[in-house]
């Protein structure tokens, strides 16, 4: 007994010394064998290669030998060389697990890189959180998200106990005189504007209070660089504008910009600020006010709400007016109405990335499991030469680290790629992640995402190998129950992964039909050969009839014609009022609303809109005669439905020189409806007035042309500078522009989409291609028996394949479950076509069994090439 | 030829009971003298080297090689000369029994 305890404390003591003798025997026996093949008269790398083919197997000894190590703890370093080492042995291995985690990590940093700088990025003004924007409804704005009268922004400035300061800003077009006129988008807001947001100008200063009114001006940063090559001694002195005098007080800081959701009609590129004067407080039924306010510290968004609605309560009680027309307020942050139309469209992105990171994690973890399983007779003689569990957990979870710090890194790099590529294909909508980039919040996203993954790898594996009872594993050569479990979860990763493929291929399937269907809307124009382009100051009224007259007689044009608001144009505010048919009730017609738009005669026909009935305005509507109006179809069908809308009488707001004035008008014709804010949606109708008979500017002038339409643009400029000499021509695009700017989310989207659908694919195929060929690797000596007992190749082949299938079956089901449900939220996403499109489902069940059949073929073959004699031998 | 399971120290026992050995001598001697039948590759032989030292049946010094290196010497300790009696025995008991029933006449 004592013996044997001294024994013990010899072995323990000397056990630290012998380990080091090991080592140097080790190394000192491979010089002499590499001694020994050079006395053989090979070379000096020859026979380094020779000694090492004999040495190997030691490596696998030696790491046995430190994972037993009993005591002198390794550090979790010595950890990673192990890995490191282990990813290096199996080459193969180590790059399907590698590119599958750089395929995740980099589509998911990629497409957060866009979430974030769209939807979480904070707005880049002072404490943007605390900026609300008030939206007005009432029963004549055909929209809850209306502008407000000057009367009410003051009501609700006076009233409000919840803001800290309410702003007002509304936006239009100021044209830049000098020898190139120059038109650009401009904005007048209350003098606070700037105040309110917490920006202070770059160079000068903001507007005070004292300058309400006054013709002071602030420039944007890139318009005073670009057209005043940053002249700084223009401060304080005017700038050539067309209108009264100004004085340029100020330039905003380089970064500033407006962020505002595209209905709000407050574009993004406003190059020039002015400020409204006191005396509009007296406007009660012009609605032009788009209200941004600042909450006060610590109140809600839901409290002001609540403040508001009061609010709207005490204008109604004070103001009849107002009380019939039941004037409601909305409140919305800032940050998230910026973008509450694209956001559905970017989560459900986020979310099919999602889903392509968790069919990576699947394919890596069935793997890592497989791989486990592989090395369980190697944990086991670790187990039992005394190695403890958590050294041998924390040498899987090693490699799990390790897997996703390369895996991670490789998906940086795709990632970046990968942003590049979304940079080049973005919408305009999507503008705000051009100065986003890859940034730190991204890179901590992707770094959680691998650290997550990594906790995963390493755990699975881990538990799979406790789980393993030593003995029997020691002894059946490291078969038996193990393969079994291991068996029974890699069928649960395939049959979660070919679900989560379905549900991504049939989003796919419905994201490219959206797109086809947008793609094929009439917008109620024929958008091809048509140039269009606005026209700023310098031309009188009467002077438009004969520059549409010149224009049409250059060479290369067809027909001209005008609007004063472009389909699809989102720069300008709409103009839509009310209109009362004659002969209708006041009570029906209260709730009449259409778009209003004046055209010269010509516009239709250049347009290439349909006429459905009577006819199209000509050069007999003028000033002076029968007021005359078209409208469309859709305006027609719902005011007079069953009857004709032509020789009605509608009276319809008029621009006149006592200002906007309700004028009864006679219905001459009626055009199939122009989608004027969106392909997808048929917002209201469409009332039509001769440009002569209710003149309005800007005018925005269209030309149908026999040649490529930018290639007028040199000649008109120069016939516009010739005849007018303070004139602009702004915007100068062919129409098929607007219409591809309608279409680019929907392509954003289809593109996006199908990536990730064919990556499921992808996955999917190697997903069932992993799990069945270890399980037939296991099962090789089964299928040896099989096959000496008479089971034809075909037979074996037909049981592995059937196995595959049988796991895409269940996957399909799930799968069509699972899209099923998630239709529900795909609503608002997809147009033309039903969330369950039997279509796109049809196109994922024939998609997903092929993918499933691709991954099982080659285990099939491999186990069907089982022979007998060989399999029987492994045993 | 294969090693037979169990008999790689004896191998190993037998080889050193002539005289003392560094590993690769151990290696070189039991090739040459089965005339190649048995190879044994250093994955193996450093475990068993190993396992053998540990039961206190070899020893091992360190010491110059033919070659100038520094080389582990194994010699057979008083217990391994004795363990190294024990497993021929077993092994000529063994083969007997092979020969008997593989020469048997039916």
């Amino acid at each position: 007994m004592l013996r044997r305890l001294s024994d013990g404390f010899r072995w323990l003591l000397g056990r630290r010394r012998m380990e080091d003798d090991l080592d140097e025997e080790i190394r000192s026996s491979f010089e002499m064998v590499v001694d020994q093949f050079l006395a053989r008269g090979m070379s000096e790398p020859e026979a380094r290669r020779a000694a090492r083919l004999e040495f190997e197997g030691v490596e696998i000894v030696e790491n046995v030998r430190r994972g037993s190590r009993g005591f002198a703890v390794p550090s979790f370093f010595d950890d990673l060389r192990y890995a490191w080492r282990g990813l290096r042995g199996r080459p193969s291995f180590a790059a399907v697990a590698l590119i599958t985690l750089a395929l995740g990590i980099g589509v998911n940093a990629a497409v957060f890189s866009v979430f974030y700088a769209v939807l979480l990025r904070p707005l880049p003004y002072r404490n943007p959180q605390q900026l609300a924007l008030i939206w007005a409804a009432f029963r004549t704005a055909g929209t809850s998200r209306a502008p407000v009268s000057p009367v009410i922004l003051r009501e609700i400035r006076q009233r409000n106990r919840s803001l800290s300061d309410v702003a007002g800003i509304w936006t239009g077009t100021r044209t830049f005189t000098g020898d190139i006129p120059e038109q650009v988008k401009s904005a007048r807001v209350t003098f606070n504007f700037f105040d309110l947001l917490g920006v202070s100008a770059g160079t000068g200063r903001a507007f005070i209070s004292s300058e309400a009114g006054t013709p002071a001006i602030l420039l944007t940063d890139g318009f005073f660089r670009r057209r005043f090559a940053a002249d700084h001694a223009l401060l304080g002195r005017g700038v050539p504008m067309q209108g009264p005098a100004n004085t340029l007080i100020g330039v905003l800081p380089a970064d500033f910009q407006l962020h505002f959701a595209p209905d709000a009609n407050v574009p993004a590129d406003v190059q020039v600020f002015d400020t409204f004067g006191p005396g509009i407080y007296s406007q009660r039924n012009l609605y032009y006010i788009r209200v941004v306010g600042r909450l006060k510290n610590g109140v809600t968004m839901a409290e002001a709400q609540r403040d508001l609605d009061r609010v709207a309560r005490e204008i109604q009680g004070a103001y009849a007016d107002y009380a019939a027309e039941n004037l409601r307020f909305t409140v919305s942050g800032m940050q998230a109405d910026s973008v509450r139309d694209i956001q559905p469209a970017l989560a459900a992105l986020f979310a099919g990335a999602a889903f392509v990171l968790l069919i990576c994690c699947v394919n890596v973890t069935s793997l890592l499991i497989a791989r486990a399983s592989d090395r369980r007779r190697e944990i086991a003689l670790r187990l039992a030469i005394g190695a403890s569990r958590g050294r041998i957990f924390r040498q899987l979870l090693a490699e799990g680290v390790l897997l996703c710090a390369i895996g991670g890194t490789l998906g940086m790099a795709v990632g970046w790629a990968g942003f590049r590529g979304l940079l080049a294909i973005r919408p305009e909508r999507l503008s705000r992640i051009g100065d986003a980039g890859f940034s730190w919040p991204v890179l901590g996203f992707a770094a959680a995402t691998s650290f997550a993954a990594a906790l995963l790898f390493g755990f699975a594996p881990a538990m799979e190998s406790f789980r393993m009872d030593l003995i029997t594993t020691l002894r059946s050569g490291g078969r038996g129950l193990l393969g079994r479990l291991h068996r029974r979860a890699g069928a649960a990763l395939v049959v979660g992964e070919i679900t989560l493929a379905f549900v991504l291929v049939t989003g796919a399937a419905l994201a490219a039909r959206t797109l086809s269907n947008i793609e094929r809307v009439r917008p109620g124009f024929e958008p091809r050969s048509l140039l269009a382009f606005q026209l700023a100051g310098g031309v009188p009224i009467t002077g438009v009839r004969d520059w549409q007259a010149s224009l049409a007689a250059l060479p290369g044009v067809d027909r001209v014609g005008a609007i004063t608001h472009l389909p699809l144009d989102t720069d300008l505010p709409n103009w839509y009022s009310p209109y009362w048919p004659e002969g209708m009730s006041e009570n029906e017609a209260a709730a009449l609303v259409s778009d209003l738009r004046c055209v010269t005669p010509g516009y239709f026909e250049a347009m290439g809109t349909r006429l459905l009935e009577g006819r199209f305005f000509d050069a007999q509507d003028r000033a002076m005669g029968r007021q005359v109006i078209i409208v469309d179809e859709l305006l027609a069908r719902s005011t007079w439905p069953g009857q004709s809308a032509i020789g009605k009488t509608v009276a319809a707001e008029h621009v006149t020189n006592n200002g906007f004035v309700p004028v009864p008008s006679v219905v001459v014709g009626v055009v199939e409806h122009i989608h004027n804010h969106s392909l997808t949606r048929q917002v209201r109708g469409q009332i039509y007035m001769p440009f002569e008979q209710s003149p309005r500017t800007p005018l925005t002038f269209v030309v149908r042309t026999r040649v490529d339409p930018m290639s007028l643009v040199p000649a008109i400029r120069t016939m516009l500078h010739d005849r007018f000499k303070n004139a602009a021509m702004a915007k100068a695009r062919p129409m098929t522009a607007y219409v591809a700017r309608e279409i680019a989310p929907a392509g954003f989207t289809a593109i996006l989409a199908a990536v990730f659908g064919a990556l499921a694919l992808l996955l999917a195929a190697t997903g069932v291609y992993g799990v069945l060929n270890y399980q037939v690797s296991r099962r090789m000596p089964e299928m040896g028996i099989r096959m000496a007992l008479g089971a034809g190749a075909s037979q074996v082949l037909r049981l592995v394949l059937r196995e595959g299938l049988v796991l895409a079956a269940v996957g399909v089901v799930l799968g069509t479950a699972a899209a099923l449900l998630a239709a529900h939220w795909l609503g608002s996403l997809i147009y033309g076509v039903s969330p369950r499109d039997p279509l796109s489902y049809s196109l994922a069940l024939l998609l997903l069994p092929i993918a499933a059949l691709l991954g099982c073929s080659r285990p099939a073959c491999r186990a069907a090439a089982a022979s007998p004699s060989e399999t029987m031998r492994q045993e | 030829m294969d090693i037979l399971q169990g008999t790689l120290d004896l191998l190993i026992l037998r080889a050193l009971e002539l005289a003392p050995m560094h590993g690769i001598g151990v290696s070189a001697r039991i090739q040459q003298v089965t005339r190649g039948a048995f190879v044994v590759k250093p994955g193996s032989l450093f475990p068993a080297l190993r396992r053998l030292e540990r039961q206190g049946w070899i020893e091992g010094e360190w010491g110059p090689s033919e070659n100038n290196r520094r080389a582990r010497y194994y010699k057979l300790t008083r217990s391994g000369r004795a363990q190294l009696v024990e497993e021929k025995r077993n092994w000529y008991r063994m083969t007997s029994a092979m020969n008997w029933m593989l020469e048997s006449e039916g």
